[in-house]
C-alpha cells in the first residue's frame, strides 16, 4: 500500500499549539488569577483563605482560561511524538512519551481545577480548608515532576537513538531536552520546606523548574516547526513531479 | 546537524574535516570539542544549575553568618576529603581510560573505569556514612540553616554521582568493543566529561561547605 501523502497542516497545528498553551497559562493564571509570585507556603491559613476570598472572581476566571490551554499538552506532545516515532522501529519511547502525556494533561488540568475549587465557595468553609486546596493545587503543580521527567528524557533519547536516517532534530536539542529534565527535579523538594528557595514559592523549587520548563515549550515549538518544513522539503525533493527529466 | 553513520574506524579519527588532502590535513590542526557538541549544551546547562544553587548558598551563609561558621565545625572534614580524593582519582581513571579506548587498550581501559566505578561506590559510601553520623549527632537536615542546605546540596550532588555512575557502566560496555564508531567514541568522551563536570561541582561543594570559613 502507498505510504498516505504528507499533510502538515495538522502537525502545525498541533505544533503551535504549545505557545497556546504557554499563553493560555500565563494570561489565565499570572495575569488573571495572580498565581505567580506564589503564595507562602509558610502564609498563614487566614491569609490564604482571605486572598482567595477577595479574589474570588479573578482567579475563577483565570483558572478557567488556564485549564482550557491544558489539553493542548495532548496536541504539542503529539507534535514531539510523531518524530519519535520516526526514528523507531518498536515505538517503545512514543509510548512512553504519550503515556506521560495523559498524566501531563491530567495534571495540568487538575492543578487549575483544585485551585478553582479552592475559589468556588471561599466564604463558606474553614480556612484550613481552603489552605489545604491551595497546598494541594501546589503538589500538584510541582511535586508531580516525574512523569515530565521521564517524558523529556524519552524525547531527548528519541533523537539520540533516532534509527531514520534523517532525524528530524539536530542532536543538542536532546541534550537539552535532558538538561530541563534534571532540571525539574528539584521541584520534588517543596514537600520538605514551608520556606526557603525549596519551597512552593522558592528559586530552585518553583522559579528554575516553571521557568525552564515554559521556555522548553517554546524552544521545542521551534523546533518542531523547522522540523516540518525540513520535511515537507525532503519529501519534495524525493517524488519526482510532472516529466522526468533526465539527470546529468 | 549531525548525522554520523557508523563506520568501523580502527581508531576514531579526530573530529573536524574527512576530506581534504592527506598532506594539508596533517598540517592542520582541527580543533577537538570532546564529546558530541551538544552534550555540552547539558552540562554547562547543569553547571549553570549548580551556580544558582552555590549562589543560594552564599545567600544564606551571608544572612547567617555566625551560624554557618559554627556548623562547619561540626562537619568531619575528613569525610569530605576522602571524597574529594576518591572523586579526583576517579577523574584520573576516567581520563586514562579515555586514551585507552582511544589507542584501543581495551584491557586498560576496562580496568580504568572499573577503578573508576570503585572510587564512586566509595565515594556514595562515605558520603551515606557522614550522613548517618551527622543524623546521629543531632546535626540532620532539619538542625538548622546550614545543615539544610549541606544535605541538600551534597544530595543533589549524590544524584548525579549516581547518573554518572551509569554512564560510567556504559562506558565500560562500550569499552569492550573491539573498535567504536564515530558516534560511539564522541559518547565515551562526552560521559567522560560528565564524570569531570560531578568532580569539579563537588571541588566547589567541598571548598564551599567544607572549609571556607
Amino acid at each position: 500500500m502507498k505510504p498516505l501523502p504528507l499533510n502538515t497542516t495538522s502537525l502545525r497545528l498541533c505544533a503551535w499549539s504549545g505557545p497556546a498553551l504557554v499563553v493560555l497559562f500565563f494570561v489565565g493564571l499570572v495575569a488573571l488569577a495572580g498565581f505567580i509570585p506564589p503564595p507562602a507556603p509558610s502564609d498563614s491559613a487566614q491569609l490564604i483563605a482571605s486572598w482567595y476570598q477577595e479574589n474570588t472572581t479573578a482567579i475563577r476566571l483565570g483558572v478557567l482560561v488556564m485549564v482550557t490551554g491544558t489539553a493542548f499538552n495532548a496536541t504539542f506532545g503529539s507534535a514531539i511524538a510523531v518524530w519519535t516515532r520516526r526514528g523507531e522501529a518498536m515505538p517503545v519511547l512514543t509510548y512512553t512519551q504519550l503515556i506521560c502525556l495523559g498524566f501531563v494533561v491530567v495534571d495540568a488540568f487538575f492543578t487549575g481545577m483544585v485551585w478553582g475549587l479552592a475559589a468556588f465557595r471561599p466564604d463558606e468553609v474553614a480556612a484550613d480548608t481552603t489552605r489545604v486546596l491551595n497546598d494541594f493545587g501546589w503538589f500538584l503543580f510541582l511535586f508531580t515532576w516525574p512523569p515530565f521527567t521521564v517524558w523529556l528524557i524519552a524525547i531527548g533519547l528519541g533523537i539520540i537513538f533516532d534509527k531514520s536516517g534523517a532525524p528530524a532534530f539536530p542532536r543538542w536539542v536532546a541534550y537539552y531536552n535532558f538538561w530541563v529534565a534534571f532540571l525539574i527535579v528539584p521541584a520534588g523538594l517543596m514537600i520538605f520546606f514551608k520556606r526557603g528557595p525549596f519551597g512552593f514559592n522558592g528559586l530552585i523549587t518553583f522559579w528554575m523548574p516553571t521557568a525552564v520548563f515554559f521556555t522548553w515549550v517554546c524552544v521545542m515549538t521551534y523546533m518542531v516547526l523547522k522540523a516540518i518544513s525540513a520535511e515537507e522539503r525532503r519529501v519534495a525533493s524525493a517524488e519526482p513531479v510532472g516529466p522526468q527529466t533526465v539527470r546529468g | 546537524m549531525e548525522l554520523s553513520p557508523p563506520m568501523s574506524a580502527t581508531a576514531p579519527p579526530p573530529a573536524g574535516r574527512a576530506r581534504g588532502s592527506g598532506a594539508q590535513d596533517r598540517v592542520r590542526r582541527t580543533p577537538h570539542v570532546p564529546g558530541e557538541a551538544g552534550v555540552w549544551v547539558f552540562i554547562l546547562g547543569d553547571l549553570a544549575a549548580f551556580a544558582l544553587l552555590f549562589g543560594v548558598w552564599m545567600y544564606y551563609r551571608g544572612k547567617e553568618p555566625a551560624l554557618f561558621a559554627d556548623s562547619q565545625l561540626e562537619v568531619h572534614r575528613s569525610f569530605g576529603a576522602i571524597n574529594t580524593l576518591l572523586l579526583l582519582t576517579s577523574s584520573l581513571f576516567v581520563i586514562t581510560a579515555v586514551r585507552a579506548v582511544r589507542a584501543q587498550m581495551r584491557r586498560v581501559a576496562q580496568a580504568a573505569i572499573g577503578f573508576a566505578l570503585v572510587c564512586g561506590v566509595g565515594f556514595l559510601l562515605d558520603k551515606v556514612l557522614e550522613w548517618t553520623d551527622l543524623v546521629a549527632n543531632g546535626h540532620g537536615p532539619t538542625a538548622n540553616n546550614y545543615f539544610l542546605y549541606f544535605f541538600v546540596l551534597t544530595g543533589l550532588h549524590a544524584f548525579h554521582v549516581l547518573i554518572g555512575m551509569g554512564i560510567l557502566t556504559a562506558l565500560l560496555r562500550l569499552s569492550r568493543k573491539p573498535s567504536l564508531s564515530k558516534g560511539q567514541f564522541a559518547f565515551v568522551e562526552g560521559g567522560a566529561c560528565f564524570w569531570h563536570m560531578v568532580d569539579l561541582i563537588w571541588v566547589i561543594l567541598f571548598a564551599l561547605l567544607y572549609l571556607m570559613h
